[in-house]
């Protein structure tokens, strides 16, 4: 691997001002990392069954929350019957996300400022192990970037460094980081580029600036997916959510444009497409949270799901302009939208899953294709 | 024992009947005076002495059937209290009442008014503390009173309040003319705030400057029937909030109208176009019935009206 030149961190977000641990994790060696990483902010230990919530958050301070996680760390993306999913499994690492996104849907889910880490590291490799051991002749397409962002909480907990060094023994799986920000650090622990996707949402220059507050510029998204295509890896970007904005059609052409400066086609493990969709709730949230931003007024209706989606014209139009200019610059069969129908597929790219066997098998296909080293 | 209550018979002119604290004052209809006349006063009313006044505390609708039935006031003497204890006496004294909007915001108004909005006010108003109920009413008290008798005749709904809560007060005053004399269902009086709203939110608009370009007063003042003014306003509006989608709405009506015409066909669409499916019934009353709409659908098909189906 080359020797790493890329600037390791910035770190955009602020430090937490409170760490909660369980005291059944008190003593994992993350738990022990954390702590120590953040010397003089106050420890708060739990004891079990001890309620977090009655003194965890009342003024409204960032916290880290070092958990003894009891569920199911591994498990399928929620998807919907009306709706095409891509049907990767999630490895849930934690909940909640320091950045400040104003369309973010983890705003419903946690309404507060807890950023949950799963400490009892050791039951999430057992779990780990007994399902991609068991069968070392199954693929799986995994990533951590549902709940949470994959990297945001990385020079605090080295998460993400952990389980691409854990997946080193694990060939028939591939992992995809997630993120907004920018932290390559994980790169050291990697043993074969192959079986890492590194992935970075990407977004009109605009909405960057506007509405992801916290996280960094599209440009330091797209230098260090370059950075990672130059170390072998093949990279993942998501346009996602698609927002439309007056001056949408201009502001990701940019973004097109930007992709195709840093990144060639073979660079590109694939492509989602995303419209804003949103629980109903998050619409108030929005309005509340963030009264500048104003694409919640655009017309959305009530989808299939449940969920507010834009209305389908307004989507195609996006989707044609985006995945036209993406087309024709060669990135054409890594292209998927992300919870779209098949009348959205065909309308735009002509086909629908089933034509390419099934999404999930499509994607999974694309995943552990043999990586190429590509520069501009 | 000077600090027992007194048993006092007053005259009905010795009282004085206006105290605020007697918040859900109501006038006797003849039926309660009627009783009161054949069974006489069986509970006293609660009175104060304020200077060389009683004040009536609790008991008012007694106190006006027998004033006039011109008979005397058997009335109950307690220890003078501040208007917040008058208003919790008078609360407690009534307990047992139906709370509706009317009663719940005329106590709110009171204990308002003394700023005296307590946990226990809350309580006895059937309001628990922090629900969504409560930030409702709270979000109304900040309109201004008028308003009250809006709500207590359900001409409007406590929901559309966190959103008049927001609204200039210049625009408030053009909002409540439009529900001074129409009743507009919870649904549809949401509906009607919340995409005025976010219309005048798009546009960097006042509402009143969004009311004027969709000639909304036009509406209100015309001669239109109170439902035919509610379905006109919404329609009006809904056209200015989802201009694209009431444009498809109004295109596939027109579509399916014109195919489904002169037959017993009904044909809908209802996903908001997220999916082209087209929903085609019938009722039957006989199999002569069944034979006439199945050609019908027979005639329908050999149209070729779904060849190009679905719109682009």
């Amino acid at each position: 691997m080359k020797k790493q030149e890329q600037k390791t961190l910035s770190h955009h977000m602020p430090l937490p001002e409170k760490i909660i641990v369980d005291q059944e994790a008190a003593n994992t060696p993350l738990a022990r990392k954390v702590i120590r990483k953040l010397p003089g902010v106050p420890v708060k230990t739990i004891a079990p069954g001890e309620d977090i919530s009655s003194f965890s958050n009342q003024d409204k301070t960032l916290a880290i929350y070092l958990k003894h996680y009891r569920g199911r760390f591994l498990r399928p993306c929620p998807a919907t019957r009306q709706y095409r999913c891509c049907g990767y499994q999630i490895i849930h690492i934690g909940e909640n996300c320091p950045l400040n996104c104003s369309y973010c849907i983890l705003q419903a889910y946690f309404q507060d400022r807890i950023l949950k880490v799963w400490a009892n590291q050791e039951d999430l490799w057992a779990e780990l192990n007994r399902e991609f051991g068991q069968n070392k002749n199954r693929l799986f397409r995994t990533g951590t970037g549902e709940f949470t962002d994959s990297l945001a909480l990385e020079y605090l907990t080295g998460y993400s460094a952990d389980l691409v060094e854990f997946l080193g023994n694990y060939p028939n799986v591939c992992l995809e980081l997630k993120s907004k920000i920018i932290d390559l650090s994980w790169i050291k622990k990697v043993s074969s580029p192959r079986h890492v996707l590194p992935a970075w949402s990407v977004n009109s220059p605009d909405i960057v600036q506007a509405e992801e507050k916290g996280a960094s510029t599209l440009e330091e998204r797209l230098a260090a997916a370059r950075f990672c295509a130059d170390q072998g890896f093949r990279v993942c970007l998501h346009f996602d959510p698609i927002i439309h904005y007056p001056g949408w059609e201009k502001g990701y052409s940019r973004t097109v444009e930007m992709i195709l400066d840093y990144l060639r086609p073979a660079n590109i493990a694939y492509i989602s497409l995303g419209s804003f969709r949103f629980m109903p709730g998050l619409k108030n949230m929005i309005v509340r949270n963030h009264p500048g931003s104003e694409y919640i007024y655009n017309e959305f209706i009530t989808g299939l799901d449940g969920k507010a989606r834009l209305l389908v014209p307004l989507r195609l139009e996006q989707f044609r302009l985006i995945a036209g200019k993406l087309r024709s610059a060669g990135i054409t069969n890594q292209l998927y939208f992300c919870m779209e129908s098949d009348l959205v597929w065909k309308e735009v790219l002509g086909y629908t899953p089933s034509d390419l066997g099934g999404l999930a098998r499509h994607l999974l296909n694309l995943s552990f294709k043999k990586s190429e080293k590509n520069s501009c | 024992m000077n600090n027992l209550p007194q048993i006092l018979y007053l005259a009905p002119e010795e009282l004085n009947l206006s105290d605020p604290c007697l918040f859900w004052a109501e006038e006797p209809d003849p039926d309660y005076i009627q009783n009161i006349d054949e069974l006489g006063q069986i509970e006293p009313v609660l009175v104060m002495t304020q200077g060389s006044e009683k004040i009536l505390v609790a008991g008012y609708k007694r106190a006006l059937a027998l004033k006039l039935l011109d008979r005397k006031v058997l009335a109950l003497e307690i220890p003078m209290a501040d208007s917040c204890l008058k208003g919790m006496i008078y609360l407690l004294s009534n307990q047992g009442q139906v709370l509706d909007q009317a009663k719940i915001i005329h106590a709110l108004r009171y204990f308002a008014s003394i700023d005296h909005l307590s946990e226990e006010v809350w309580k006895q108003l059937e309001l628990s503390p922090g629900s969504k109920n409560q930030r409702l009413w709270q979000s109304w008290l900040t309109l201004p009173g008028n308003w009250d008798k809006l709500l207590s005749k359900n001409n409007i709904c406590l929901e559309c309040s966190h959103i008049l809560e927001q609204t200039a007060p210049g625009d408030l005053d053009l909002l409540y003319s439009f529900f001074a004399d129409l009743s507009w269902s919870r649904g549809n009086s949401i509906n009607l705030l919340t995409w005025l709203t976010e219309k005048a939110r798009m546009d960097h608009a006042s509402l009143s400057a969004i009311i004027e370009k969709l000639k909304l007063e036009q509406i209100l003042n015309s001669g239109l029937s109170p439902n035919d003014k509610i379905k006109s306003i919404l329609k009006s509006v809904f056209q200015a909030r989802y201009p694209i989608l009431s444009q498809l709405k109004n295109d596939i009506a027109q579509r399916l109208g014109s195919i489904s015409r002169e037959s017993r066909w009904r044909m809908e669409h209802k996903d908001d176009f997220e999916s082209r499916e087209i929903q085609i019934s019938t009722l039957i009353t006989s199999q002569k019935d069944l034979e006439k709409a199945l050609s019908q659908l027979e005639q329908i098909f050999r149209s070729g009206a779904f060849e190009d189906w679905p719109i682009k």
